[in-house]
């Protein structure tokens, strides 16, 4: 086998592996959005941030994953989703029931629109592109899910004509499966010379296709193989539908709700922070012709989800140090805590300080005069110097918090519930470890956990990351320090050095970067100074924003109706902040009466700007005061925060 | 079967450089008289005029006609930053030419907003020339790619090419082609691209190959023509095609001769450790002569046609992310291959959304020397 001296850095890997390394990348409980009632003929809208999982999403029903997915039943790593195709019913005891035709938008359809062609010829092209494109997809899957060879049995398939449906003369249907791939690749190609030509096309080249009609060729029924129908049902997966022109999604939209072809149809495409719903609503139902719009980023975010993602990298990492010749774990070089006797003096030197600063505090008061035996309970408890440290700054956390409250009669059975309630209590401790970190310059990005938690769900940022750990514990063997492990210093040292240039790039790489690196400084302001108030009230820190939904139409007019210029600018970086994953967004999340649009820093600017990585603290803002961010005026949030 | 020894376009071929240019175009147009359509880019390049400035300060007869590309790249370019150095370029060509130029404004963007825009400059620049009326009246058409961007001279050079071409096959007496380029290294190296297109871009007319869903399972084989720091778009690029077999071409020899080590320092972890390139896959080709680049880029595209024929070949693919010059023999190889061999190559491209001068507060050296490529001539059978 070949040697990698850096597995981390591959990308792809051969054909075999990457089906394989994708199915063991997918997390089976992503199933759980699917039910049975999603293959029928209704179309459904799956809207994800760059790497948000959006094409595993279809990827997972194509031929290939499903064949893998029942060859391998019997390995314990494949059995839950196994499972769950089987519930789903795209599996059976047979094999795959589902033929599924994916089929990617990303491709020469845009171009059409900057043909000198008229408006129903470039729409008649578009139509031949999608028919041809799936024909020759759904064949070429066909063949796959059959076992058969690519192109050459093609001719073991035949096609029937769909009944009362009015097909063009031109289809050869009923027909062989060769004959219908010579004329979809025809067809194609005819197309593809068009959009390639030096020269004007004759008009009369340009017949082109009325409208999708393959999609009701898409009928098992219709396609056998030994007299027998190739599947139970089919769908047919669009991918990166937003690569397609606003007209060109508008009429496919149109298309595919109007025909209303007896066949499941997907479409992913990127969650656009800023777009109107106008291209669905218009003449269209929810719940008729398609049914409600899932975003992926709002699934993630659940805890379970993301533990799940933790354990997926963790497998991927030791996979891929495996791949090397000295390494065969990724995890086991990296110190996983600062509970070690090189930090301890510097916890007990945290003791010392925090307790008192704590008594300082509560001495002078006698309110809280029964806390000071808590203080002495903790100091004194068999715990570790780090676990003490951390509940010490928790304990002053609840100081400032009974101090902001202005409680001068205390109700110590409050406070005590409120110190001991469960849900609060692991925030307040995340928030306690990152000030003691940053207080005492303690490392705090070290370990798998955080590197998951750095990743934002995005197995691509985890490698960018991994990667140059991984070169450290390679450079570590070839210097012969072979048991020693990464400490958490050095990974954090490495991993702010990755983010510091991922950062740097910014301005080389998006248009108008340097303002999307003003709205991102600005917003690393915010959530420093609200993250660090003595009471921690948005525990365990704020790292993200949010507008109104209305504020958001605002932004969307800007762009679409040229309404409020001003705002241009701004919906123009929040979009590019998202489509090149520097913000994850969700949209429609409902908060104190109102509906929001959240934008959350991606967790390696949260690394960057030394923010803590957890998600949920955010503070609302007006796109007003956005813009002043972006024009660099000062502002002072202490004074907004007094106002409020 | 496809041989080796298909008779190539462009061999032999004609290149002239240094003292070599100016002794050629002297002796060329004092000899006759000689009518002229000359084609610029209208760009913040201090080297936009050098040519034009060459050509037109030599005394010989016949009708001297200047175009002008001007690019529409919509209020929120970053270029607009040059506005200054444009206008000084703009200035400097009013006193050179002795009538008005001939201006082609062409739009780079489409007209939707910034968040769902496209670039549709290439084909823009492809829809300049439509028939050989518009340039029959010329014996020369050069076009001077100093300061023009790839996405318009690739495109602007093939259609050209091929409208006479075209007239050659009709009429046989149709102008010739030149192109002109003034290279300097060390100005490539501290004009820096800023702010990456997220998504390719395909030169019109050479797009068929990826696309196709036909030929899906097909090979890919790319050939990157590297230039120094391009790594965010080598990165893009590869992410788009996903290529199964790579073949760098390294600038080799060259001005500088310690160029080809540097990018493969440079691009060491990319090429070797993510790509996996084998090292006998990188070509070295000189970067002066495109021609050169086209007869190698050529051989290797065949080769792999036969290597790869149990698979059904296989599908060529070029981005050329380097100097001007040599990113010409990508331009060559791909029109040779296609027109008159029948073999379809794709040219994918990134752009930049702008530039920037890196210190800019310190002079400018003049090192730039003049390239004069003739792409179509007097006695061209093609």
């Amino acid at each position: 086998m070949r040697e990698y001296r850096n597995p981390f850095k591959i990308r792809t890997a051969e054909q075999i592996d990457s089906i394989e390394t994708f199915l063991r990348l997918f997390c089976p409980s992503t199933l759980d959005l699917v039910s049975q009632d999603k293959f029928l003929g209704r179309v459904e809208i799956y809207r994800s941030a760059p790497g948000g999982g959006k094409t595993s999403i279809l990827k997972i029903f194509t031929p290939h994953s499903l064949l893998h997915i029942f060859e391998l039943r019997e390995n314990e790593e494949y059995k839950e989703i196994y499972t769950k195709m089987k519930e789903l019913g795209v599996i059976s005891n047979k094999g795959p029931t589902l033929l599924g035709v994916m089929l990617s938008c990303a491709r020469n359809y845009a171009v059409l629109e900057d043909l000198e062609l008229n408006k129903g010829q470039k729409e008649r092209l578009l139509f031949s592109l999608f028919n041809s494109r799936l024909i020759l997809a759904m064949l070429r899957g066909v063949l796959f899910l059959k076992g058969l060879e690519y192109p050459k049995d093609l001719d073991k398939l035949t096609i029937q004509r769909p009944h009362n449906v009015d097909l063009p003369l031109e289809i050869p249907v009923p027909c062989n499966g060769k004959e219908l791939f010579d004329w979809a690749t025809s067809t194609e190609k005819n197309v593809n010379r068009i959009i390639d030509s030096f020269s004007l096309a004759q008009p009369s080249a340009i017949a082109g296709h009325e409208t999708l009609f393959s999609l009701f060729l898409m009928n098992p029924e219709l396609i056998r193989y030994n007299n027998t129908p190739i599947s139970s049902s089919i769908l047919v997966m669009f991918d990166d539908f937003h690569q397609l022109t606003r007209f060109q999604r508008k009429t496919m939209f149109s298309t595919l709700f109007t025909l209303r072809a007896p066949v499941g149809v997907w479409i992913a495409e990127r969650l656009q922070a800023l777009e109107t719903k106008d291209l669905l609503t218009q003449g269209s139902n929810m719940g008729r012709e398609y049914g409600e719009i899932i975003t992926l980023e709002n699934y993630w975010k659940n805890a379970s989800k993301s533990k799940s993602f933790e354990n997926t990298v963790k497998n991927i990492a030791d996979r891929r140090a495996s791949l090397s010749n000295d390494v065969q774990s990724f995890n086991e070089y990296l110190q996983e805590s600062t509970d070690t006797l090189e930090w301890d003096i510097v916890y007990e030197e945290a003791i010392k300080v925090i307790s008192e600063r704590i008594c300082g505090k509560i001495n002078s008061s006698q309110k809280y005069k029964n806390w000071i035996k808590t203080v002495e309970e903790i100091k004194k408890s068999d715990t570790t110097p780090q676990e003490r440290a951390i509940e010490l700054r928790a304990l002053e956390i609840m100081v400032a918090r009974a101090d902001m409250k202005g409680q001068l009669t205390l109700d110590m059975t409050l406070l005590e519930e409120d110190f001991l309630e469960k849900k609060d209590i692991s925030r307040v401790l995340s928030t306690a470890e990152y000030f003691v970190s940053k207080e005492f310059k303690i490392p705090y990005y070290y370990g798998i956990s955080k590197l998951s938690n750095l990743s934002s769900e995005n197995i691509n940022q985890f490698l960018s990351f991994s990667e140059e750990i991984f070169e450290e514990i390679i450079s570590a063997r070839l210097l012969k320090k072979d048991n020693k492990k990464i400490s958490a210093k050095r990974q954090e040292a490495i991993l702010k050095k990755v983010a510091k240039k991922k950062w740097d790039e910014i301005p080389l790489q998006i248009h108008k970067g340097r303002m999307v690196q003003k709205f991102l400084e600005a917003i690393r302001e915010l959530s420093t100074w609200e993250t660090n108030r003595p009471n921690a009230p948005y525990s365990p820190g704020v790292t993200g924003i949010a507008i109104t939904m209305e504020e958001r139409d605002i932004l969307i007019n800007s762009i679409v109706n040229n309404e409020n210029s001003k705002y241009e600018n701004i919906a123009y970086i929040i979009s590019a902040c998202i489509s090149n994953n520097l913000l994850k967004v969700s949209i429609d999340e409902k908060q104190g009466g109102k509906k929001w649009m959240k934008l959350y820093l991606n967790r390696w600017l949260c690394l960057h700007f030394g923010l803590p990585l957890s998600y949920g603290g955010w503070r609302d803002y007006k796109i007003s005061e956005i813009v002043e961010w972006v024009e660099g005026k000062p502002v002072n949030f202490k004074k907004r925060n007094r106002m409020r | 079967m496809i041989s080796f020894e298909e008779p190539l376009r462009w061999d032999p071929y004609f290149i002239r450089c240094g003292k070599e240019f100016e002794t050629f175009w002297n002796s060329y147009l004092l000899k006759k008289n000689t009518n002229i359509l000359y084609i610029l880019g209208g760009g913040f390049d201090p080297r936009m005029c050098i040519g034009i400035y060459s050509i037109f300060q030599i005394k010989g007869s016949g009708i001297r006609d200047c175009m002008l590309i001007c690019y529409d790249e919509g209020s929120s370019s970053p270029s607009k930053e040059h506005f200054m150095s444009l206008d000084i370029n703009k200035a400097k060509l009013k006193l050179l030419i002795e009538r008005e130029p001939i201006i082609r404004k062409i739009q780079m963007w489409s007209s939707e907003s910034d968040a769902n825009r496209r670039r549709v400059g290439s084909q823009k620049a492809a829809d300049i020339f439509k028939q050989i009326s518009e340039l029959e009246k010329y014996d020369d058409i050069i076009i001077d790619i100093s300061s023009m961007p790839k996405g318009v001279y690739f495109p602007l050079i093939i259609k050209v090419l091929s409208i006479l071409d075209r007239s050659h096959k009709e009429q046989n007496k149709t102008p010739n082609l030149h192109v002109i380029v003034s290279e300097d290294a060390e100005l490539d190296s501290r004009i820096r691209e800023i702010g990456l297109d997220e998504n390719v871009n395909y030169i019109p007319g050479f797009s068929e190959e990826l696309n196709s869903e036909a030929t899906s399972e097909v090979p890919k084989v790319w050939f990157p023509i590297l230039g120094e720091g391009k790594l965010g778009q080598l990165k893009r690029i590869y992410d788009h095609i996903l290529p199964d077999e790579i073949c760098p071409i390294l600038p080799s020899p060259s001005s500088n001769p310690r160029i080809g080590d540097k990018l493969l320092i440079d691009y060491r972890r990319l090429i070797f450790d993510e790509w996996r390139v084998d090292t006998k896959n990188i070509i070295y080709s000189n970067e002066k002569n495109p021609f050169e680049t086209y007869r190698q880029l050529i051989q290797a595209i065949y080769h792999y046609r036969n290597a790869l024929s149990p698979l059904s070949g296989c599908k060529p693919v070029i981005s050329a992310v380097s100097s001007k010059l040599i990113s010409l023999g990508a331009l060559l190889a791909a029109y040779d291959l296609k027109l008159n061999k029948g073999i379809n190559v794709d040219l994918v491209n990134i752009e930049a959304q702008g530039y920037e001068i890196i210190k800019p507060e310190e002079d400018i050296p003049d090192n730039s020397q003049l390239f004069t490529l003739l792409l179509k001539g007097e006695d061209d059978d093609s």
